[in-house]
């Protein structure tokens, strides 16, 4: 970077540029005359001489300024120097004396600029003569203008490329290249004066500067490759500095800020990473990156909008999702809404379908591991979201120039929108009501190289109610039910032994709170509880980097309920989903009252883990690992599990990696499995033994990438519901649930995905699985509810300039099993039609198919973007029957029609 | 409205109960036929007379292996069968008897087929027989039912409580109605004292509920005026139906509760007797015209708050021109333990 010029403090003259004139001469008595004066002009009459007559005064045609000392200005010297001046019959100046000066150097001056005074010829008695007069000649010192030069543009060198053109006077110039919307700068922007043939660069804050211009009007050019180039036309005015700010339009308008640290090292089998536009813009999503991730291979669809993760075949619980490393207890809001977290706050998204390293725990299935973004920032920014369900704020700011907070707060709508488009259709009775809000606040603090701190925070509220109350109606259904957490999650990053280690510590608080009610039934679940997490590596040598790390997670959970209690007893003629509910040859009852219930019990897990990244030759590695991990769960049950895992990924050429991965996995039973009431407090750890092996291909480009893996997953001592009842001498007890649950999975997967470019992004996913898992105790196992044969999923997104882009989802699915429904059984206990099922799972729901279409316009602006963005999903409409309905005899059947076309309207603006 | 099997795993509640909420709000279902609507050959009930045989001292060898009819007295099973498009048709029908740990008799471990005698009595047959056809009128599906004691034990054995708080043995009867087969199952309780399962001193056996009379529009209608004359109702008209049950209907009874076996105590379960109240449910059925409820009293739900449990009327709707035959209806009484009995009367509209 290289400036023009030296600058320098000057002092600025202003020239003593009074015009004088005036003159008398001698002779005539009286007044004296005055000639023609400039504005600043000073005049002095001095009194004529002789007796001859002045009939015509001279007049003072070519006035010549004085350089003013510069010795006399910089001592501040001014005054009035009187000088007696001849002039000849012309008007000329023959002979000129000082008579009077405040300074030696001043009379000097004005003697010189005198001398080349012309005059118009006097008159005296009508005819041009000779004259003698005085002249007085003022020196006058103004305030100096002084620039106000940032100190960057003092102290900046002329560079290479830089030449300042001689200017007759030193004016200054200043401005500033920004980039139009997001008012970044843009560092190394070229500056032209086309004029001058003058050139200059930005500096790395955008700021260029030309500390010396003459007055006048200039054309000024700003070029950047990415952006489109500006020229403005300057005036610099004598006394004044100029200022430009240029905010230069992208050529390809890029919203998302990548910064790209490198390729990030893949150590997994099946880690996906989705990030930039990826998380936001595919359609049908509604802009909510972990939806995203169920487009991806090996995840089934869920029915409708539900947000559920089926990870290879495996129930949602089964799965764990983190943010950071740290468990989320809630993913996402009730009925299909957006997930708890902000999409401003989250960097990356990492889907884990499988075999997941030994830093995730408490899971038999898959993992996702949100990213949450850096909010170091060096200006303020923000974003405004609104759509039909809810609207959304971020805003983050630097503090210091180490310090950057950040803040975003999302609401629901819905419950304003939704209760009158209940009651103008034909469901007058029922009214929704959901309501949910979250936030997240980060306060991030740079220490010394490439530590951080950070305390973030983040929580969630969602609560649900469901009323029926029309007059009418003979049931009123109220059932009331919320989930609301908070977390605080401190986050230390440092490295260690010079570099060669890294480690991240993360404390962290939460507070959890479940509840329902329905009638006089009521359950409040309390969690209160907290962690730590670390997460650190050190490398051994070039050939070997250890991984370990201590995670563990403690809550003291109170159940306070009022719930009817299981009755013990049995009645042998009861219907099957009468009042006793129980299984073929009746079940207990249930009280008619509710009782009170209060159960507290400490619950968690402690964990470590210790691991290693191998290179074993310049083509193997090998990541070895193993987790260790004691679990608290109901009732007072502490068991510990050893689970070792192991990655190996095998380089075949620049282009080509095979990869294979095997490992155990171990979570405790759910709390409503183990806990005495309505569970069995025997249940012992559920285990997975996960095996997957693919291959990993760049094709054509570096940004196209095939992932193909097969993998297998087998389930064992999962909790199975069974009928099994313990008769004892005291009496019997039913066991209601067992750990002899069994599952299995397995399947291909394929996904051809092109990373995130400037113009485009998309991915074609296929999983071709198998799921079976025993749903009771004694059955043999049968196909998961959510066992899709086929899924094929294609995204894509491209941008076509002028601000649009425009995104497709296309997606082909293989119904959900469904049993043979082969007629009905009339229960002559309850007068209730149970089915006469087929073989179970022998058939399949019909075939899915759904187009999602998302069109987005933006409008930039020198100092915010704006968009709004068009989300229409099945935009043909298509009926994707979610489930067969029957009559009540089963005898008839009619769909339970899937998503009808659904269009969503957003507007966002950001700064 | 049923949903039909949804195949949900037991641990993924939380989406069941998202798909059930979305499924009972959507607006667009189809519109099926209501149950109370007789519109061709229905099972309406089945009454076992008694619903339950209790033994204080057990029978001899009444649950020891063996051959024969089991040392118990016949119960007689009394079908509720309707056709109005021909009311005086004869059906073909049969009937099994099996082993309570399914829904039914077509999923049972054990069933053996039961044969009629001329004595109407039936019994079980060998179990790889095949069952024999009955054919009588709809009035006349009916037979006295005697266990073998080959039934008893497989039953014992098949039951998850071991016969804790009564023995459940199966029996279903299929209608044919050419190609169609019309089940009902129903389930007789046999109560005996085990070592696990002691009667409670003043435990009596459950009774069939019955029905007094009808009320319609506060009018009385007992059995008898009902089998004597007919009500006549104007076309369109409304009428509020509202069964009565017999005094005594409604029984008070003991059960045993279980006890804290099994490793872990459980806190609130302790072994004992408990007194509890039957909730009489009333269901109507009608062949024309159209009712509000086709079912009303019950015990409800503590999830749910439900008018009808307490308001046992169901209201009538007459067709808008006269049938030209007499409308049939049924009115049914439901103990919450096996017991049942009905109504059934004609009205005129013209």
């Amino acid at each position: 970077m290289a400036f023009m010029g030296n600058p320098r403090r000057n002092l600025r003259r202003l020239s003593a540029a009074l015009a004088p004139l005036a003159l008398a001469w001698a002779g005539l008595a009286g007044a004296p005359t005055a000639g023609a004066q400039t504005d600043a002009a000073i005049r002095e009459q001095v009194t004529p001489k002789a007796a001859p007559r002045l009939t015509k005064a001279p007049v003072l045609l070519r006035f010549v300024e004085a350089d003013y000392p510069p010795v006399a200005q910089q001592r501040g010297i001014a005054g009035a120097v009187t000088l007696d001046v001849t002039l000849d019959a012309a008007g000329l100046v023959t002979a000129a004396t000082v008579l009077s000066a405040p300074d030696p150097s001043l009379g000097a001056a004005a003697l010189a600029a005198v001398r080349r005074f012309v005059f118009s010829p006097a008159e005296v008695d009508g005819q041009p003569a000779a004259l003698r007069l005085r002249y007085v000649y003022r020196f006058v010192l103004q305030a100096p203008f002084v620039p106000r030069l940032p100190a960057w543009l003092e102290d900046a060198v002329t560079g290479p490329g830089g030449a300042v053109a001689a200017p007759a006077a030193p004016e200054v110039v200043v401005g500033r290249v920004r980039e139009q919307g997001t008012r970044l700068p843009l560092a190394d922007a070229a500056i032209a004066f086309p004029d001058l043939g003058l050139e200059l660069r930005a500096d790395a804050q955008g700021r260029f500067g030309v500390p010396r211009l003459a007055p006048g009007l200039y054309r000024v050019r700003a070029v950047s490759p990415t952006h489109k180039p500006e020229t403005v036309e300057a005036a610099v005015r004598p006394g004044e500095q100029t200022t430009i700010t240029f905010y230069l339009e992208p050529l390809i308008d890029d919203p998302f800020v990548t910064v790209v640290r490198g390729a990030r090292r893949q150590t997994s089998v099946s880690r996906v990473t989705l990030a930039g536009r990826e998380l936001t813009t595919v359609p049908g999503t509604f802009g909510d990156p972990v939806r995203v991730v169920q487009n991806l291979p090996g995840l089934a669809r869920a029915p409708y909008i539900a947000g559920a993760l089926l990870i290879r075949g495996a129930a949602p619980e089964d799965s764990g999702t983190y943010l950071d490393g740290v468990e989320i207890p809630q993913l996402f809001h009730f009925l299909g809404g957006p997930s708890v977290l902000n999409p401003e706050f989250i960097e990356r998204v990492d889907y884990y379908a499988g075999n997941a390293d030994a830093r995730y725990g408490r899971l038999i299935a898959g993992a996702v591991d949100i990213s949450s973004r850096s909010t170091q920032t060096q200006r303020l920014r923000g974003s405004v979201d609104l759509n039909l369900l809810n609207a959304a704020l971020f805003v983050a700011t630097p503090v210091t120039e180490r310090v950057s907070i950040a803040a975003a707060v999302r609401r629901s709508y819905i419950d304003a929108l939704l209760p009158p488009i209940l009651a103008a259709s034909s469901r007058k009775a029922t009214t929704v009501v959901p309501v949910y809000y979250d936030y997240q606040g980060r306060v991030e603090v740079r220490l010394r190289g490439t530590d951080r701190l950070s305390l973030l925070v983040f929580g969630s509220d969602d609560q649900l109610d469901i009323a029926t109350n029309e007059p009418e109606d003979d049931t009123a259904f109220d059932f009331g039910a919320k989930l609301r957490f908070h977390r605080l999650v401190a986050t230390w990053q440092r490295s260690f032994a010079g570099g060669r280690g890294s480690a991240r510590l993360q404390p962290f608080l939460g507070v959890e709170n479940v509840g329902f009610g329905a009638g006089a039934t009521r359950v409040d679940i309390l969690s209160l509880g907290g962690g730590l997490r670390e997460d650190a590596e050190l490398r051994l040598g070039p050939a070997a980097l250890l991984r370990w790390g201590v995670d563990v997670e403690l809550r003291q959970a109170s159940f306070d309920a009022q719930i009817p209690l299981p009755v013990p007893y049995r009645n042998p003629a009861a219907p099957i989903g009468g009042n006793d509910g129980g299984p073929p040859g009746g079940g207990s009852g249930l009280t008619a009252e509710v009782q009170p219930v209060r159960v507290d019990q400490l619950l968690g897990s402690v964990g470590g883990y210790l691991g290693a990244i191998l290179e074993l030759t310049g083509r193997l590695q090998v990541l070895p690992s193993v987790r260790v991990e004691g679990f608290f769960y109901y009732e007072k049950n502490l068991r510990l599990a050893v689970d070792p895992r192991l990655t190996a990924r095998y380089r075949l050429d620049t282009a080509t990696v095979l990869k294979g991965g095997a490992g155990l996995y171990t979570k405790a039973p759910e709390p409503q499995e183990s806990n005495a009431f309505t569970g069995n407090p025997n249940l012992v750890l559920a285990h997975a033994a996960q095996f997957s092996a693919g291959v990993e291909r760049t094709l054509f480009v570096p940004e196209l990438l095939l992932d193909a893996q097969l993998y297998f997953n087998y389930r064992y001592d999962n909790p199975v519901p069974t009928e099994e009842v313990i008769v004892g001498a005291e009496g019997v007890r039913p066991r209601r649930w067992v750990s002899d649950g069994e599952g299995s999975s397995y399947g291909l997967e394929l996904l051809l995905k092109h990373d995130v470019t400037r113009r485009l992004y998309g991915w074609v996913a296929y999983t071709l699985s198998w799921a079976r898992q025993q749903q009771l105790a004694g059955d043999p196992p049968a196909r998961f509810a959510f066992d899709q044969r086929h899924i094929l999923t294609l995204v894509g997104s491209c941008r076509f300039g002028r601000g649009w882009e425009t995104g497709l989802r296309f997606r082909l699915v293989s119904g959900r099993p469904r049993t043979p429904v082969l007629g009905g059984l009339l229960d002559g206990d309850g007068g209730f039609y149970t089915p006469i099922l087929g073989a179970e799972g022998a058939g399949d729901e019909p075939l899915f198919h759904q187009l999602d279409l998302r069109v987005e316009k933006s409008w930039l602006f020198d100092l915010w973007r704006f968009s709004v963005y068009l989300d229409v999903q099945n935009v043909y409409n298509a009926e994707n029957p979610e489930a067969t309905l029957y009559d009540y005899r089963f005898r008839e059947t009619g769909p339970l029609r899937g998503l009808p076309l659904l269009p969503t309207l957003g507007v966002k603006g950001s700064f | 409205m049923a949903a039909g099997p949804v195949n949900v795993h037991a641990r993924g509640w939380g989406l069941g109960l998202g798909v059930a909420v979305v499924a009972s709000l959507a607006a667009c279902t189809p519109d099926f036929e209501a149950s109370w609507a007789v519109r061709d050959l229905r099972l309406l009930a089945v009454q076992a007379e008694p619903p339950e045989l209790l033994y204080r001292e057990l029978p001899p060898e009444l649950l020891s292996a063996g051959e024969g009819p089991a040392p118990v007295d016949p119960v007689r099973l009394t079908a509720l069968a309707a056709d109005p498009r021909d009311p005086e048709r004869e059906v073909e029908w049969e009937l099994w008897a099996c082993t309570p740990e399914a829904t039914g008799c077509r999923e049972a471990r054990r069933r053996w087929p039961l044969g009629l005698d001329e004595a109407g009595r039936c019994q079980p047959l060998a179990e790889d027989a095949a069952a024999p056809r009955q054919r009588s009128g709809l009035a006349g599906i009916t037979c006295d039912f005697v266990p073998t004691l080959a039934l008893l034990v497989a039953s014992l054995e098949a039951d998850p409580y071991r016969g804790f708080g009564g023995l459940p043995v199966v029996v279903e009867l299929r209608l044919f109605d050419g190609q169609q087969v019309v089940p009902v199952f129903k389930r007789l309780a046999y109560t005996v004292p085990l070592p696990y399962s002691p009667i409670p001193a003043g435990k009596e056996a459950n009774r069939n509920p019955e029905l007094a009379a009808i009320e319609i529009d506060g009018v009385r209608w007992t059995r008898e005026r009902l089998a004597a004359e007919l009500p006549r109702i104007p076309v369109a008209a409304k009428r509020e139906l509202l069964p009565v049950a017999a005094d005594g209907a409604k029984e008070s009874y003991l059960v045993v509760t279980t006890g804290a076996a099994g490793e872990r105590a459980d806190p609130l379960r302790a072994p004992g007797v408990q007194q509890l109240e039957e909730a009489l449910s009333y269901e109507f059925y009608v062949t024309a015209g159209a009712l509000s409820h086709g079912r009303t009293g019950g015990r409800g739900s503590t999830f749910i708050t439900d008018k009808k449990v307490t308001d046992l009327t169901s209201t009538w709707t007459a067709p808008l021109a006269a049938p030209g035959l007499p409308i049939r209806f049924w009115v049914v009484v439901r103990d919450d333990r096996g017991g049942a009995s009905w109504v059934s009367f004609s009205a005129t509209v013209d």
